[in-house]
């Protein structure tokens, strides 16, 4: 049986996370964790890969800018076909989850993405992943190999330290690619991660202005919190960065404190929120779904009761 | 230059509306009702103003039971000019892989189509697998997750929206695209439209038609829903009453 584990994500810190999975089939099949790094100029930080047997370093070619999903199926085909693996573990990302369709037919391979949980029993793939918005814990079976899964963030704690791996130098001719990329740029970003932010105020519609804004970073900032918002907000108005969007197809947070002001709690952005210790909630209608999902709610006037909780809190300071 | 653009439209189970086990908090879908997976009509949203801008066709696909006329019907009062069902019977669908070559036959029965158009993943079980697998499939250009979406007579060109980065890319035709809601926000179909969409024709092809043979490669084999229990304490009252409520719980909880 071929029994190596391949392990590839673009965001490094999400493919420390992949190399726990990845070691826990390894040592059930008897394989080893070969993860793959595509590096630009030279390969950088590769010590917080704890868990890999082989680190097998692909250089990017000159003409490439970055490495899109194309290119990197490519890769991934073809060291995975010559390393006698039946695994690829990736990041659920969206260049991900490109990646994995991509493999799952290149390989013939069984796929799953987003799974937050994967065990290798009898040689089938159980699967744990969340549907319908987030609100609906599915379970599956991925009967045959080869196996292509994607991990969505932080299902899994890095391995924190262990043996260091190998490197080896993969070279690849430069497949003929049929989509360029013209321009890649960082994205707008807000200045603090949400995914790892301890408390979050966010907000929605309820806000009537781009320039009221003012009050909910003048709350969070009492509180010691970062500002998201739901989707309307950053995709349809652009007041806050794309990274501040919070829901099912923004990010993820499980914060301490949740604290939704003016949002109505569609279930697009309950699923972004789910994880969140305490989810409180300001809102002026009563009938709102984020009552239904909350620790605590408050019904009223977000632009009165902002203000007064924003005072409490800084003079208890 | 027109462009005859294929939309793919998915018919799923009301998420809202799933029966839950009380005891087991296990889900069943029998007889939840139907409804089109909401980011299509972003998808076929895309497609209408890229029709209004440069003229050609746009054709719905969809793979499901005759319950999915309800979607299509809805995709066709929004603005498609003709709809496919692939018709089948098997009411929990299939998975990415055998979708991907139901639809690979179903394509090969449509004239001609510069650009399939789909949503970057389905608001059911959202795997975000079939664009990618449809580009290898074909052997097109792929451009996903895209925001914007223009076409200059040769290439498609457009934003693509990543977590941290967005992208500019392009590619030449036929191609496959799969957009992000943000692209733009779908119409409402009026009143006039959704009756005129009940005249138009959806062309039906069995699923057996096609004569394929694909095992499925993922099994769902049961779904819970995971149940958070809130406290859901609900104060009522003058500004300075709730806001004093929430200190509270602030401070009871021990975040402040």
């Amino acid at each position: 049986m071929k029994n190596n584990v391949i392990v590839y994500s673009e965001d490094i810190e999400l493919a420390s996370e992949l190399l726990t999975p990845a070691r826990e089939i390894a040592t059930s099949t008897g394989g080893k964790v070969i993860m793959i790094v595509i590096y630009k100029v030279e390969m950088n930080d590769y010590t917080r890969l704890v868990g890999a047997d082989v680190i097998v370093s692909v250089r990017l070619p000159d003409e490439l800018g970055v490495p899109t999903p194309e290119f990197t199926s490519a890769v991934v085909a073809d060291i995975f076909k010559s390393r006698g693996a039946g695994f690829v573990l990736l990041g659920s990302t969206r260049d991900g989850k490109e990646l994995a369709g991509r493999l799952a037919v290149i390989l013939d391979a069984s796929a799953a993405t987003d799974c937050i949980n994967i065990q290798f029993k009898e040689n089938r793939a159980l699967v744990e992943r969340l549907v319908y918005g987030g609100r609906v814990l599915s379970s599956g079976i991925l009967e045959a190999g080869p196996f292509v899964i994607g991990i969505k963030p932080r299902s899994y704690q890095a391995i924190a330290s262990g043996p260091e791996p190998s490197i080896e130098e993969f070279s690849i001719q430069s497949p003929v690619l049929k989509t360029r990329v013209l321009r890649s740029g960082e994205a707008e970003r807000g200045s603090v991660d949400l995914t790892k932010a301890d408390k979050i105020v966010a907000v929605g519609r309820g806000l009537k202005k781009k320039e009221d804004l003012e009050l909910i970073h003048t709350l969070a900032e009492a509180l010691g919190a970062a500002v998201g918002c739901s989707r309307p907000l950053s995709s349809d108005l652009g007041w806050l960065p794309e990274d501040a969007h919070i829901g099912l197809t923004g990010i993820q947070v499980k914060p301490k404190l949740y604290l939704a002001v003016g949002i109505s709690g569609q279930l697009q952005h309950l699923a972004g929120i789910k994880d969140s210790k305490v989810i409180m909630a300001i809102n002026s209608d009563k009938g709102a779904p984020i009552f239904q999902n909350c620790d605590y709610g408050a019904v009223g006037d977000l632009y009165q009761i902002v203000p007064e909780l924003t005072k409490l809190i800084k003079a208890k300071r | 230059m027109p462009l005859d653009m294929i939309v793919l439209v998915k018919h799923i189970y009301d998420e809202d509306q799933l029966k839950v086990d009380q005891t087991t908090g296990s889900v069943s879908l029998q007889g939840v009702p139907g409804k089109v997976s909401s980011f299509d009509r972003n998808a076929l949203e895309a497609a209408l103003r890229l029709r209004q801008k440069l003229g050609g066709t746009i054709t719905t696909l969809t793979v499901g039971t005759d319950e999915a006329n309800k979607s299509i019907r809805e995709a066709l009062a929004m603005g498609a000019d003709n709809a496919y069902l692939i018709r089948s019977n098997v009411a929990t669908g299939y998975d990415a892989r055998q979708t991907v070559e139901i639809l690979i036959g179903a394509l090969s029965k449509i004239p001609r189509w510069d650009v399939l158009i789909c949503a970057e993943g389905s608001t059911d079980f959202y795997t975000s697998l079939l664009p990618g697998m449809l580009a290898e499939r074909l052997n097109l250009p792929l451009l996903s997750y895209m925001r914007s979406l223009d076409f200059d007579g040769r290439s498609l060109r457009g934003d693509r929206s990543l977590e941290r980065k967005l992208e500019t890319v392009e590619c030449s035709l036929p191609a496959i695209v799969s957009v992000v809601s943000e692209i733009c926000e779908p119409r409402i179909p009026t009143l006039l439209q959704i009756m005129a969409a009940t005249k138009k024709q959806i062309s039906k092809i069995d699923v057996t038609e096609l004569g394929l043979q694909i095992p499925p490669r993922y099994k769902l084999e049961g779904m819970l829903v995971k149940t958070v229990t809130r406290k859901r304490q609900i104060f009522e009252g003058s500004p300075s009453e709730v806001a004093l409520k929430l200190y509270e719980s602030l401070s009871k909880e021990g975040i402040i």
